[in-house]
């Protein structure tokens, strides 16, 4: 097998929902989840997804593994198309990629004990476990000792340790991607460090790629080397994180980083107008805008490319021009 | 304007009782914005359901007092407190913009406070509502729609404007921004510092998320376990944080662009259901000592206006 650079790559994807309305309405319409997105993530890295509810982070991180069949587009995991292969080569590629969800509250089954909920993807896979294994996997993830958890039921666990067991679930297959969507949205600020912190420590001891799916831009800045911003289904700007925060680009990039929340007393000021549309109705042009407080003619009709400013950061905003 | 002494509420639970607001005492000065930072089950939403008077009836007040301009509230009988609630002390819930009514417009949700306190005929109330909803920055095009027709920030708005439609003396916001974007979230935190410039309206604010509530709370107190662990002004806090809780809350929180390596606190937060004597923060505390294990929460002053309960400053 070639050795591949990236883990992930997506290529234009695009995924449509259809809207169920009445019959009496002749065009069928659309949601436009995500319209058109490509991202390379690099083996061993962490690369984050920002943007609001109702950007589409969520359905893309779902396609790129494999969970969401995309409406056009293609999606490769280590140089294979997902969505091209046989049966049989998909649930390999399964193995190799896994998810953990923004509830820590819904995504373990409340009757079931964390040994269980932990091997249970061991069990799918016909692949021998002991309490050792399990044990090794719980204490991976900070939870030790981890007899102590092992005979527990989801509701016995806070929130921070329910994300934890869901992440010791995850790695029980030793995957080499990982789709983080909002995993520290719900937990506690005091929680939430060293949350991310472990994710951190597991990225670097496995070389374990992973995407982290954030609405909040401090998160991102804080784990991963790659970012890219969301708006209604598609990539605003692209890039080297570093780079996108200390010199973000796009009116809207600049807007997110204006608005967020930092410590002591101040008035800030924020250059957005208005609310996120609803995705049936995307504006013509570029889709922010009718937010932009610089939008010019020209954006109201052509929608921009993105166009790399630097070799490690593009941006798709009339403003700019390669 | 607001003074609480020796505050004690608890719930009963099967496993016995949770000390929910732990004899805590506060003061809140008449026009300001006080933040009540906390994480989940420290007590802040019972503080403010207290205030109130809308516990469940699985809580109890066991002991204190809670003065509003010289009136003990927790004195009032049902038919006075029913004249204060929302007339002189309104709240905002946690996730009250998704509990609008779906099939009643907007208009005539805001107006519904006067329709039903004040008796007041539902056109003039509409009148109101439009006043009110048009200050908060939703014009005309809105006044007509349904819930559902509306974004989340302006769910948010017009749930503030239903309760300050009474013009109350005192806004109790629990978790306004929760699960709002960061832009919205920011229009929320303006439209409330907005409220005290010109309204001089006295607001706590309640929520877990120290950034949002030092952008714009003049006091801020820290509760953890059912207690108050330190009050102070915003920059007293901020800059100069005393106790070891507040100390760990500030080194959690990552900011964009900054370098620093952000730690969290070990350890999960404790529960309130028999909590041991002491310190509540004694087994995740880094500088506890045998002496926390007995702490009677003394109130230490640290400097004017700035107080902690931590055994690193006197007992």
């Amino acid at each position: 097998m070639v050795n591949n650079m990236y883990i992930v790559e997506a290529y234009g994807v695009k995924k449509y929902f259809r809207v169920k309305g009445s019959f009496l309405e002749k065009e069928r319409r659309y949601i436009k989840a995500i319209d058109g997105v490509s991202i390379k993530i690099e083996k061993g890295e962490i690369y984050s997804l920002v943007g609001e509810t109702g950007s589409g982070k969520t359905t893309f991180g779902r396609i790129l593994i494999g969970l969401i069949e995309p409406t056009e587009g293609t999606v490769k995991i280590d140089g294979v198309d997902i969505f091209s292969v046989g049966r049989k080569k998909m649930k390999e590629i399964r193995k190799r990629v896994q998810i953990i969800f923004q509830d820590p509250y819904g995504s373990l089954n409340p009757r079931m004990k964390v040994r269980d909920t932990v091997a249970e993807p061991l069990k799918l896979n016909k692949i021998d476990y002991n309490d050792e294994k399990i044990a090794i996997l719980l204490e991976e993830v900070g939870l030790k000792p981890a007899s102590d958890f092992m005979e527990r039921y989801p509701h016995q666990l806070s929130g921070g340790q329910r994300q934890r067991v869901a992440i010791a679930r995850a790695l029980s297959l030793s995957p080499e991607f990982i789709v983080a969507d909002e995993p520290v949205s719900m937990l506690d600020v005091s929680i939430r460090a060293n949350f991310l912190n472990m994710m951190k420590e597991l990225n670097k001891k496995y070389n374990l790629s992973m995407l982290m799916i954030t609405h909040d831009i401090s998160v991102a800045s804080y784990v991963g080397q790659k970012l890219s911003v969301v708006y209604l289904g598609k990539v605003l700007e692209q890039g080297e994180k570093n780079e996108i925060i200390k010199n973000p680009l796009h009116p809207y990039t600049k807007a997110l980083m204006e608005a967020i929340a930092t410590l002591g007393k101040k008035e800030k000021e924020v250059h957005i107008k208005g609310d996120i549309p609803n995705p049936i109705n995307i504006p013509k042009g570029c889709r922010f805008h009718p937010r932009c407080p610089f939008a010019m003619d020209i954006c109201r009709e052509i929608e921009p490319d993105l166009i790399e400013i630097s070799g490690t950061h593009s941006v798709a905003c009339h403003l700019y021009k390669n | 304007m607001i003074n609480i002494n020796d505050l004690y509420v608890r719930y009963k639970t099967e496993k016995g009782y949770a000390n929910a607001v732990d004899h805590i005492g506060l003061s809140i000065e008449k026009g300001i914005i006080f933040g009540l930072v906390g994480e989940s089950g420290s007590g802040k939403t019972t503080l403010g359901l207290t205030l109130l008077r809308i516990l469940p009836p699985s809580a109890e007040v066991a002991s204190g007092s809670i003065y509003v301009n010289g009136t003990d509230i927790l004195k009032l009988d049902e038919d006075d407190m029913r004249k204060w609630r929302g007339k002189r002390i309104a709240m905002v819930f946690q996730g009250a913009m998704n509990s609008l009514n779906p099939v009643i417009n907007i208009e005539r949700q805001v107006a519904e406070p006067l329709v039903i306190h004040e008796e007041m005929d539902e056109e003039r109330a509409i009148i109101i509502a439009r006043e009110k909803l048009a200050m908060l920055g939703l014009g005309e095009n809105v006044w007509k729609r349904y819930p559902h027709e509306l974004s989340g920030g302006m769910k948010q708005r017009v749930v503030i404007a239903m309760a300050i439609i009474t013009n109350p003396d005192i806004l109790i916001a629990d978790e306004p921004t929760t699960a709002l974007d960061v832009v919205t979230q920011d229009r929320i935190m303006k439209l409330i510092k907005s409220l005290q410039r010109e309204y001089n309206l006295t607001t706590i604010l309640i929520s877990h998320d120290l950034p949002i509530v030092s952008e714009v709370a003049d006091r801020i107190a820290i509760m953890y376990g059912g207690k108050i662990c330190e009050v102070g002004e915003n920059e007293q806090i901020i800059k100069n944080a005393k106790h070891p809780y507040t100390i760990g809350l500030l080194s959690s929180i990552a900011e964009p662009g900054s370098s620093k390596e952000i730690k969290g606190i070990p350890g999960e937060p404790i529960s309130l259901i028999n909590p041991p004597p002491g310190c509540r923060f004694y087994n995740r505390c880094q500088f506890a000592s045998a002496k926390c294990k007995t702490y009677a929460y003394k109130l230490k002053s640290i400097e004017e206006k700035h107080d902690v309960y931590c055994t690193l400053y006197g007992e």
